[in-house]
This record gives C-alpha cells, structure tokens and sequence, in this order.
C-alpha cells in the first residue's frame, strides 16, 4: 500500500494528483448543490399544495437536458445541481410529510389547538427524520451522479467532467479509481444515515 | 397509460407513411426552419427532422422497453431465488455492489470498457443491453423482499401442509406478478432518461440512428428555435404519463 493511483495515459498526468486538483471543484459544487436542493426540496414540500406540477416536469426530463437548457440561460453548474436535486428531494419531503400528517397523534395535537409550526416542529419532523437521513444519503448518490452530464455540459474542471473524459478516452486505470472513490463517498453516506 | 398507447401508435402510424427516411441528406436545405415539406425543419445535414424524431422515438420506446423487460426477469430469477433462500448472500451482496454507485456512473464506467467506435445497429444494441443487464440489482430486492414476505405467509404454510405441489405456479408468481408490473412501470422512464443522458453526452446511440438521446444534443449550440422543443415535449410528455400510471395504478399485491 503506497497510495500510488497510478497513471492517466490520456491526461499524462498521475491519477492522484489529478484527483486532488478537480475534487475541490466537484466537492463545493456537490456542498452548494445539496444545500440549495434540501433548502427549497424542504421549503417547497411544506405546503400542503404546489409545485408538483413543475416538479413532475422537472423529473420527466434528463438531467444533460436540464442542464443544456440552463446554460442557455447562463445559470452556473452550482444552481443546476439545486435545480435537478430540488424536485427530487421535493418529492419524497411531500410524500413524507402527508403521511406524518394522517397520524392519529397529530390530528389530536391539532384538535386540541397546537399550531401548526408546533405540530412539524415537535411531532411531524421527529417521527420522519430516520426516512429524512436515509432520503439525505441517497441524496449525496444522486448528486454525485447528476454531476457528470452537469460538469461535462457546463465545462466544470471537476471530477464529473474527469469522469466523462476518462470514458471517452478509455482510460480504464482512471476510471476505476474514480468508481472506487465515489463508491467509497456513497457507501460512507449510508452508513453514516443509518447510525 | 392511454398517453403513452396514443404516442406509440401515432409514431408508429406516421413513420411508416413519412415519405423521406430519417438518414436522406438534403444538402440544398441545410438548416432550414419549418416548412409544407419539412414540418420541423432539417438539421444541419439537411436531414428532415421529423422523420428523424418519429424513428427516434420508436428506438427509445422500443428499446428501453425491451431493456426494462430484461432488467425485469433478470430481476425476477435472481430475487425469487434469494427470497427462498438460495444463494441469499451472494445475490444480496451483487445487488448492494451495483446498488453502490451512482446509475449514471455504473453506465459510464461499463460503456467505456466496450468499444466506442461501432455500427449504429451495434450502438443500440450495446446501450440497451447495459441498460438491461446493469438494472436488475433495485427490482430484484424489491422481489427478494416480497418472495420472502408471501414464503412465509399463512396460505403458503396451508398450501404446504395440504401437499399441493403447485406452490411456485399458483401461489408464488401470481402474488409477485403485481410487484413485477410496478417495477416494470419504474424502469422503462428510468432508462428512457438514462438513454437520453448517454446520447447526449456522446456514449449512447450513434448517429446515423436517431434516438431521443443524439436529437436532443441539437440544443447544445446555435439559436433555440421552437421547433427544436419538439423532442423535449414529446421526451416529457411520455415520461410523465408514466409517473402518472404509477400515482395511480394501485399495485399493491
């Protein structure tokens, strides 16, 4: 064990180093993206109503066509992972959320007057955070695979982008060590969301 | 359901009555915007693009649906074998393996060991078998689970203890069959979407043949016209009616 990746013939490059350099790039992008795609994934499931239209739109297309479309518009790499992950989080928050909300429990608290930010606050939020934690280590899978057309179409120096050359170049020595290593970030995820 | 029949159908019906086939090369009209004789226009070969959508369609519905059919009973053997038992561990742990990583990243990683420079034909059939053989894993757990459930339910424990020797024939595959539908109904949107993300990025369909995937790398560069859309409408239109079936349909088993 040296910790010697290896060599990219088709970047002439060492693979470590060229892992180290674009990571950063993939990382904030990933760190942005899921931020932005919890925030408004959350805010926008919360109503008992809306959106789930644009939502259903928004999965019905791929995410190289979302992300052709949005540079057209001149949005960044960062704001299209937001755009392609909200819908998804969305989805599965608002499926979440109306069946915490048929509780028996809940119907009570409401009937005896508990207002509703302290119904999600102390009952609705507490009971679905085990199916919250799991949605959130799937999410991290989904980000990282969202990132390769959104890095490759977006022209994003990052590990997305590295993952897409090394494909089209056949460089399998490269594209093994990424595998390893986003098997490694999704298997470390769901472990974490299952402690 | 009614949605995707209709769409089928039309782009079944009008393509065979298309008087120019997809690959015909205009080369006085290049580019040209829509007209009596190209409704959506040419692209910049001079090919008509409406003929090139409707064949294209066909390919991505055909065969992603016989790619999900695959991933289906290749999910069925498997997952009813390990939810009796046999072999639990080991077709478990090759499910959680490709469960591992991101599906678009499996894709790009097995479609850049296989040759890229191939026959148009050899292109499909290379995409839609991946698609097919790398897909089981989340289908199979889902029937692992149910095989499990029912193996142990009272009217298999009944049915075993009267003698019947039809167990897998009339109680098993019947009762799994619904769940089968429903996974069935998740994987054929999932791999028109995964068709049309590896076409877009260069590694699914080649061109000549059209697919939704190679129609839709058009947007990348130069004006965006309206008629340009009309892959995407069509693309949204049939993968939303599927999300619609399966907020439906009631599969429960």
């Amino acid at each position: 064990m040296k910790g010697d990746l290896g060599y990219s013939e088709s970047n002439h490059a060492p693979i470590a180093s060229l892992i180290a350099d674009r990571a950063p790039e993939t990382l904030r992008e990933l760190a942005i993206g899921l931020a932005g795609g919890w925030f408004f994934g959350l805010a926008l499931a919360l109503p008992k109503r809306g959106f789930s239209v644009l939502a259903g739109l928004l999965l019905s297309l791929p995410t190289a066509l979302i992300a052709y479309l949005c540079l057209r518009e001149g949005a960044t790499s960062y704001l299209i992972l937001v755009i392609v992950l909200t819908p998804r989080i969305f989805r599965f928050a608002r499926n979440l959320l109306a069946q915490a909300n048929t509780a028996l429990h809940i119907e009570m608290a409401r009937a005896r007057g508990v207002t509703e930010i302290g119904i999600l606050l102390k009952h609705v939020l507490p009971a679905i955070s085990p199916q919250l934690l799991a949605l959130a280590a799937a999410s991290v899978s989904l980000a990282i695979g969202a990132a390769i057309p959104i890095e490759a179409i977006c022209d994003v120096p990052g590990l997305g982008k590295l993952a897409w050359n090394a494909a089209m170049a056949r460089d399998l020595p490269l594209l093994v060590n990424l595998t390893m290593i986003v098997a490694v970030a999704t298997t470390a995820a769901t472990a974490v969301s299952e402690i | 359901m009614r949605t995707i029949a209709i769409c089928f159908l039309v782009v079944v019906v009008l393509a065979a009555l298309l008087p120019v086939r997809y690959e015909y090369q205009f080369r006085d009209s290049p580019n040209a915007g829509p007209s009596k004789q190209f409704p959506l226009g040419t692209d910049d070969l001079g090919r008509d693009r409406l003929s090139r959508l409707l064949y294209g369609t066909r390919v991505s519905l055909l065969l992603a649906t016989a790619a999900a059919t695959l991933s289906c009973l290749t999910a069925a053997v498997l997952g009813g074998i390990a939810g009796l038992g046999i072999a639990d561990t080991v077709i478990l742990g090759t499910a959680d393996l490709f469960l591992s990583l991101p599906w678009l990243f499996l894709l790009l990683m097995v479609r850049a060991f296989l040759p890229l420079n191939v026959s148009p034909m050899v292109s499909v059939t290379i995409t839609f078998l991946l698609l097919g053989a790398l897909g089981w894993a989340a289908p199979a757990k889902v029937v692992r689970a149910a095989v499990r459930k029912l193996d142990g339910s009272d009217f298999m424990l009944q049915a075993r203890a009267t003698g019947s020797t039809r167990l897998l024939s009339k109680h098993l595959i019947p009762n799994v069959m619904p769940i089968l539908w429903a996974q069935l109904w998740i994987t054929i949107p999932a791999y028109v979407l995964a068709e049309t993300t590896l076409g877009m990025l260069g590694l699914g369909v080649m061109e000549p043949l059209p697919s939704w995937g190679n129609l839709l790398r058009e947007l990348e560069g130069g004006a965006l016209h309206p008629w340009l859309l009309a892959p995407v409408l069509l693309l949204a239109a049939v993968v939303g009616s599927f999300q619609v079936i399966l907020q439906r349909e009631d599969y429960s088993a």
